[in-house]
């Protein structure tokens, strides 16, 4: 079991020094029993140098995106690097994409409150999207690589120029470094963006929720005043908070309010501009949710498995969502639903 | 006659006396020696007891249950069977066993006969062929998977490499993400690292076979295939029999080739039942469901040893 942490929490002050969202993320009934210790995204991440060599400039909606993804099919070039080959469950988050940036966070605050239901049009529109970018190509080149690429695989092909845009979560910054420039012996360089709105009303800059790790004190613990004072200390120090996450980039995202001009100056200026990012748009509540944050497990795990038979035309993405919509009732019912943040504008 | 039988196989002695090497029933040395050989077996009855019979019979008590995995399990009869004749997924899942046992029941086993009788024809270099053959089989499973996942990788694979030459038909092919390909690839490599065992299997049986008969058939005018047919195959028949019955359960129970590579994608098409009750055990954690499929399972390959025994009661020579 886990120990409740109110006390500590009002003790040492952390609802001023996280933001805002992150003890109420860790509320399970009346108690605070969870602290997020590293959150995450989805991001556009692309090949800077291909991109500016063709004179292409990161979409902004979901017009733009279209245009270049048929542009650079026309050139042999994959839009975005992809594949599951490796982990058929990462495969979910296309739909976190796609249900954040298409159906909006209003939406689906909607749908997991059980306000709506996911059979609503806005979700299958979301889902025929994907579908159609997959079967165009767009993610991996077909759908048979999508399905067989494997992460250094479609990583590789990214870095190498082969592919020029790559949806993926913030924690690559850890590691894509490998494939760009003089280690990977290619000579290009990355960025990032946020991902695009698909759908009109959808916010531009908008970032869905993810919680990579928390902490926790097992109620048991021989000493849990040494415990807190321990979560304290990582959380306290803004300097050295920031010195760790340089040190070990995204193993250590804690949910603290950040600038830019925080992070030391080895920090690399892309990471830091998207840790600032992150943490000021998720303090205004521009934040949408990841499937494995805010879905609970049965449908989590119906989302990962049959969007395999919508992309292979096996199922309609109606009946995709007629299938989660049931398993979520059931989810529901059974009161397995995580904790839930209001978006900005619910 | 079999004069090779040792003696303490042989029958009583026409006198009614024990045969030499004998003990009297019930003796005291007898009792001992039983003893003594209880004593040596119940170390490995006990641990068999704790792994095997132990985890069966509580596997049976909780595909009776709702058992998520952890904790309590509440009783639920035959829910879990029921549900697994009305799961669409089980069915795709045995469909695709099935097929994997056809598979292995012909390319393998034609494979290793064929190789098995070439290396009984040769007898210089055998020995080359023979650890040649059989290598693959004691290489780990993840690194035979990796090979080829990296072989058959449609840009950098072997299709890629033969397009380099001019042979584009295998050219950005994705073995392992195709539909249609995926669960003849993984099969075809699965094979790749089974059939060298089943050369060494039956290579063994072969020269075991009395050489007298070959040149018995040979006065008759037999050529190579008639040998094969009529002297070969009879000979290793309690070879052929053990290798088909091992197929048939082993396909059954296949997991790990499949697990590695494609984890029953894409969409399905690779799932047999011992993947799916994996993810409803460790994924969806439906413990009792999971169980219900592993009896299922057991229940099939159980069916197919009894088939075998009666078979054999019936006189057939297997």
């Amino acid at each position: 079991m886990f120990a409740a942490l109110d006390e500590y929490a009002e003790r040492y002050g952390w609802r001023d020094k996280m933001l805002g969202w992150a003890l109420d993320l860790g509320r399970f009934g009346e108690n605070l029993y969870v602290v997020p210790n590293q959150f995450q995204t989805m991001l556009l991440f692309y090949n800077r140098t291909l991109m500016e060599e063709k004179g292409w400039e990161p979409p902004t909606d979901r017009e733009e995106l279209e245009g270049l993804a048929e542009e650079a099919m026309g050139q042999g070039i994959v839009p975005f690097a992809a594949g599951i080959g490796d982990e058929p469950p990462a495969v979910e988050w296309f739909p976190t994409v796609f249900w954040n940036h298409y159906s909006g966070p209003e939406a689906l605050y909607a749908v997991l409150t059980g306000e709506a239901s996911f059979t609503d049009p806005i979700f299958v529109e979301a889902i025929d999207l994907f579908a159609r970018y997959v079967g165009n190509g767009w993610f991996g080149g077909s759908t048979e690589r999508f399905f067989s690429n494997g992460f250094d695989a479609f990583h590789a092909e990214f870095g190498d120029g082969g592919a020029a845009m790559n949806m993926e979560g913030s924690w690559l910054m850890s590691n894509i470094d490998q494939f760009f420039g003089d280690a990977a012996g290619n000579g290009n360089d990355w960025d990032w963006a946020p991902l695009p709105p698909l759908r009109e009303g959808v916010p531009p800059e908008l970032y869905e929720l993810g919680i990579g790790s928390t902490l926790s004190i097992n109620s048991a613990s021989e000493d849990p005043e040494a415990a807190a004072k321990f979560i304290d200390y990582l959380f306290s120090d803004t300097a050295r908070a920031t010195r760790w996450m340089a040190d070990v980039p995204s193993a250590f995202n804690v949910p603290i309010p950040l600038q830019e001009s925080d992070f030391p100056p080895s920090m690399d200026d892309r990471v830091a501009r998207h840790l600032a990012a992150l943490s000021q748009a998720t303090e205004g509540g521009n934040f949408g949710y990841t499937a494995w944050t805010f879905w609970p497990a049965k449908s989590e795990l119906y989302l990962y498995e049959e969007i395999q038979k919508v992309l292979t035309a096996d199922m309609t993405p109606a009946e995709y969502c007629a299938g989660l919509d049931e398993v979520f009732r059931e989810d529901m019912e059974e009161g397995e639903v995580p904790p839930i943040l209001e978006p900005r504008n619910a | 006659m079999d004069t090779a039988q040792p003696p303490s196989l042989r029958g009583p002695a026409e006198d009614g006396r024990p045969a030499k090497g004998k003990l009297r029933p019930g003796s005291s040395l007898e009792r001992k020696k039983r003893l003594i050989a209880w004593a040596f077996m119940l170390p490995l009855v006990a641990v068999n007891v704790l792994v095997i019979l132990g985890p069966a019979l509580a596997t049976v008590y909780y595909s009776f249950t709702d058992w998520s995995g952890l904790g309590a399990a509440e009783w639920v009869g035959f829910e879990n069977y029921r549900d697994i004749l009305s799961d669409g997924d089980f069915y795709g899942a045995l469909w695709h066993n099935v097929l994997w046992t056809v598979f292995f029941l012909t390319v393998p086993i034609a494979m290793g006969l064929l190789g098995a009788f070439l290396l009984s024809r040769i007898t210089r270099f055998q020995m080359f062929f023979r650890v040649a053959y059989f290598v693959p089989y004691v290489v780990a499973s993840v690194v035979n998977a990796a090979l080829w996942q990296n072989i058959l990788d449609p840009d950098r694979g072997v299709g890629s490499a033969l397009a380099g030459i001019g042979i584009p038909w295998l050219d950005g092919v994705s073995f392992f993400g195709d539909q249609n390909l995926a669960l003849p690839t993984v099969a075809f490599v699965d094979n790749w690292h089974w059939w060298g065992f089943v050369v060494l299997l039956f290579l063994t049986a072969m020269q075991s076979v009395d050489k007298e008969l070959y040149e018995a058939a040979k006065m008759d005018g037999a050529g190579r295939w008639q040998q094969f047919l009529n002297v070969t195959l009879p000979g290793i028949r309690p070879t052929l029999v053990f290798v088909v019955l091992m197929t048939i359960i082993s396909s059954l129970l296949v997991f790990d080739y499949i697990y590695i590579i494609t984890q029953g994608g894409p969409a399905g098409a690779t799932e047999v039942v011992a993947t799916l009750m994996y993810k409803e055990a460790f994924v969806r954690f439906e413990a009792g469901y999971a169980a219900a499929l592993g009896i299922g399972m057991s229940f099939m390959g159980g069916l197919i040893v009894l088939l075998f025994l009666y078979l054999r009661r019936k006189g057939w020579e297997i």
